[in-house]
């Protein structure tokens, strides 16, 4: 068994959900296996434990524990609009506080194996950049990508310091880390595009997704399907396709429509996403922040999840939705490729003719759609042996 | 443990900024920086596949088109095809049409678009391949080309010794060509039988046909550097290290001019209008101006380029010829480039010559015009300030001086906790006033010792009191033509401080 440490930031429960959950699921993973696992941050060239040992595992139990369906943070039905009170919705999770003890440094050679979570922290100051590490953590090049025009998400993002991070990260990981993981082969062969000369035998891929238990719901017995966009509020996620897809659809006054996810484009924007497709649609839901338990339940009560994001570096909601049956329409950037189980629900991200094609297919699951067990075991043995940083 | 180090491919890449998106890009911010004439390293022209510019947002950028400029010529020569980024949000100063034309027009390029991506919040990015037509230019062969009348033969003679006394001039291969009447070529027979002499043309004689006489030069050789002056000017010995530091990826450069004492004579300008009979404007070196033009009695080109944009020969001296060749240059995106370093001495000048130019201040997101007083009705702080002091301590940046009547070089003043502060031995202020002030006072301070020189430009001293200990001192002014500010040149100034100035209107 080894003793290992999991270098974060020290701010790193506030910021980057999506990291977060990445260090959750390798810290779980790792100590499920019987590893000795430590969070280690820094300050100042040197680095400290933090205290109480463990929160982030709790937490999670946490999550796994029972409860029931959140309630919208805002919802139309029949073309009504309302916004639930503050208190009660999904926004109100508590945030994870995270103590350090900054009087005690620790000296990182007592460990086995020192992985670095992401390669930002490698440009902060205080990071001991004069230390080697034997494990680093790729999460995507999309920064990168993005500060050189290779991607275009229909909006300027001003990324470049970022991306400038992301790259003092890479360099130093490629001089200073023994192994390099990506969280998927599209990541891997991104970094690879950029950094040609590695040995291939440093490069290694956990996709970093532990399931939940599949959730049982009573659906609705009416005909109306439910179709869920998550994260969608975001650019890069393409929500501009999924709005025009889905306001062209042929039964959108058929459809439910559960929107999970906070906002990240303009107010005005996210407006009138939400207004126009509620007013078309049976009904619509928007589920701001839900926890992992409660997203789980909202997935296993969709008929679809649709995910047509310009690019991503894994799309960990594919995988989730997946783990409870539902059968997910990708756009085809790598990524997704990858991980979409059910191949017959992909399409180029600008084609919404494409789309709407792929959405009848998945709700009457025609094309032989995979869904339900078959999807969850068949994604399982896509999964197996992939999520590991190690044995 | 990992192989001790990558092997990097040399950089092939062109970063403009400070945060390049990974390791294999140069990265650099030179090209942003005035007092280096926005001109990247020599060395890196011709020799990226690909040039990322971003970061930056070109349509903020009133120099835009130095920097375009600058940036293509860092591309590649030969045949393969290299990849421009560059990103802009429109503004006054570069609409999207504008630099579609600026690239249409570019005579050394071929380009093929790759996207032109407009985003809802205004930012565009246009990637174009982008091909350079022509061979690697070289500074190794120079052709230094005058212009006279004959009525200046020892500033012909001169020209000719600062020539041949550059440094470094044996080890190019190099010419001198003069053009100009018989007399002059009976005198460089004797003396300098090396420089070659075209006789000037016959017709025309009267009404000096300056445009045909350097057109003639031009033609004369096939140097691919030419240097074309009229017959006041002399080359400094540092002349070809300047030119070796610049590099000689150029089209056209207007270099710097100074008069025998120092001061400098205008160089950098400008009129008032693209097309009109306007004022002319004296510009920062690190300034641009759309209405910009080469100043005539001096310029240093590709041979190439002014054979393809001859001087116009249906125009002779004082007719603007200058101004309608830089006008041709700029329809094809010929950028006149400027180098603080590369000087020329001005030997002679015509007399009121440097009267005729007036400050443009260089504001950063607009291209300025002047006014005079006569062309438009006078600006109301004026008269709202006539005998008023106006105390400069109060001003803090180049705008606040300049809606207060008050002009000057930024590289010349500094705005301190006194007042308005020379940073250099020679500094100019210019001064507007209304029509109805009469006189001007100036109250400054320096050392006991310094032994400030005063001049004035379109007016006159009237009266000067000093305070021989305190070192403090006032000049009284008055103008000779109300309708121009006036300009008071200071010598022995640094550190002179202007404190207050007054408008005295005696019938207000």
């Amino acid at each position: 068994m080894a003793n290992v440490a999991l270098i974060v930031e020290p701010n790193f429960s506030d910021i980057h959900v999506g990291v977060r959950r990445v260090i959750q699921h390798h810290w779980i993973d790792l100590m499920d296996k019987g590893h000795d696992v430590s969070l280690v941050t820094y300050s100042n060239s040197d680095f400290f434990e933090a205290t109480p040992l463990g929160e982030i595992f709790q937490i999670s139990k946490q999550d796994r524990a029972p409860k029931s369906f959140p309630v919208p943070d805002w919802k139309v039905i029949d073309g009504e609009s309302s916004v639930i009170p503050s208190g009660v919705s999904t926004s109100s999770r508590s945030s994870q506080i995270r103590k350090w003890n900054f009087d005690k440094k620790i000296d990182i050679r007592k460990f086995d194996r020192t992985i670095i979570t992401n390669p930002w922290m490698i440009s902060h100051e205080g990071f001991p950049r004069n230390s080697e590490f034997s494990d680093g953590l790729i999460h995507d090049t999309i920064p990168n990508q993005l500060a050189r025009s290779e991607l275009n998400f229909g909006l300027y993002v001003p990324v470049y310091e970022f991306a400038r991070q992301h790259a003092i990260g890479f360099d130093f990981m490629v001089n200073n880390v023994e192994r390099i993981t990506s969280n998927s082969l599209a990541t891997k062969n991104d970094f690879l595009s950029e950094y040609q000369n590695i040995q291939h035998s440093r490069l290694s891929v956990a996709i970093p997704f532990t399931p939940l238990p599949r959730q049982v719901v009573d659906k609705d017995k009416s005909q109306t399907n439910t179709i869920t966009v998550l994260n969608s509020l975001d650019p890069r996620k393409n929500f501009g396709a999924i709005r025009q897809t889905l306001l062209s659809h042929p039964s959108i006054g058929e459809l439910k429509i559960q929107v999970i996810g906070a906002a990240r484009m303009h107010d005005q924007d996210t407006h009138e996403f939400l207004t126009s497709l509620g007013k078309k649609s049976d009904s619509l839901h928007w589920y701001k922040q839900p926890t992992d338990f409660q997203l789980s339940l909202l997935l296993a009560n969709s008929d679809l999840l649709f995910f047509p994001s310009f690019y991503e570096g894994l799309g960990l909601p594919v995988l989730e939705a997946q783990s409870q049956g539902i059968p997910v329409l990708t756009s085809d950037t790598p990524a997704l490729v990858e991980i979409n189980q059910n191949s017959q629900l992909i399409t180029k991200a600008s084609d919404t003719e494409a789309m709407i094609t792929a959405i009848d297919i998945a709700l009457k699951k025609t094309s032989n759609i995979i869904v339900g067990e078959s999807l969850v075991q068949k994604q399982l043995s896509f999964l197996a042996g992939r999520t590991s940083l190690f044995p | 443990m990992p192989e001790s180090k990558t092997t990097q491919l040399p950089a092939l890449k062109y970063w403009l900024g400070g945060n390049p998106p990974s390791s294999d890009f140069h990265q650099s911010v030179n090209i942003l920086i005035g007092q280096s004439g926005y001109r990247e390293n020599p060395g890196l022209h011709g020799t990226f596949h690909e040039i990322h510019a971003s970061e930056i947002d070109l349509g903020q950028l009133k120099v835009w088109p130095v920097i375009l400029d600058e940036l293509i010529r860092l591309i590649s020569f030969g045949e393969e095809r290299s990849l421009l980024v560059i990103r802009f949000t429109q503004s006054k100063m570069l609409s999207i049409f504008k630099l579609a034309n600026f690239l249409r027009n570019r005579i050394d390029i071929d380009f093929e678009l790759v996207s032109s991506e407009s985003s809802p919040d205004g930012n565009t990015i246009l990637k174009l391949f982008v091909q350079r037509k022509l061979n690697k230019p070289s500074l190794m062969n120079f052709e230094f080309c005058l212009i006279t009348n004959g009525a200046r033969n020892s500033a012909v003679l001169d020209f000719i010794k600062s020539v041949k006394e550059i440094e470094g001039i044996s080890e190019i291969d190099s010419g001198i060509t003069i053009c100009g009447p018989r007399s002059v070529a009976d005198l460089l027979e004797k003396q300098h039988p090396d420089v070659k002499f075209i006789f000037e043309p016959e017709q025309h004689k009267n009404k000096a046909w300056i445009t045909k006489k350097k057109n003639m030069l031009v033609a004369s050789t096939n140097r691919e550097n030419i240097l074309v002056a009229h017959d006041r000017y002399l080359l400094p010995s540092n002349f070809l290290n300047e030119m070796f530091r610049f590099g000689g990826d150029f089209d056209v450069i207007s270099p710097a001019q100074k008069l025998v004492d120092g001061n400098r004579f205008p160089d950098k300008v400008a009129m008032n209008s693209c097309w009109s009979w306007s004022p002319s404007m004296l510009l920062e070196y690190e300034d641009y101006h759309p209405y910009e033009y080469v100043n005539g009695g001096a310029v240093i080109a590709k041979t190439d380029i002014l054979k393809k944009f001859p001087w116009n020969e249906l125009l002779f001296w004082n007719q603007a010829e200058d101004v309608e060749l830089s006008r041709q240059l700029q329809a094809n995106s010929v950028v006149t480039r400027n180098s603080s370093a590369i000087n020329l001495v001005v030997s002679e000048v015509r007399e009121n010559y440097l009267d005729t130019f007036l400050l443009c201040p260089d504001i950063v997101d607009t291209y300025p015009l002047v006014t005079t007083n006569s062309e438009y009705s006078n600006p109301p702080y004026l008269e709202a300030t006539n005998n008023q002091t106006l105390d400069l301590k109060l001003l803090n940046d180049h705008g606040d001086f300049f809606r207060n009547g008050l002009d000057f070089f930024k590289h010349d003043w500094i705005a301190s906790q006194k007042g308005l502060t020379s940073l250099n031995n020679v500094a100019d202020l210019q001064i507007e006033a209304s029509e109805n002030s009469d006189f001007i006072v100036i109250n400054f301070i320096t050392t006991p010792k310094a032994n400030v020189i005063c001049s004035v430009s379109n007016g006159e001293v009237v009266s000067k009191t000093s305070g021989m200990k305190s070192g403090t001192y006032q000049l009284k002014l008055r103008r000779e033509i109300v309708s121009r500010p006036i300009r008071v040149t200071f010598a022995n100034a640094t550190g002179l401080t202007v404190k207050s100035i007054m408008r005295i209107c005696s019938n207000g």
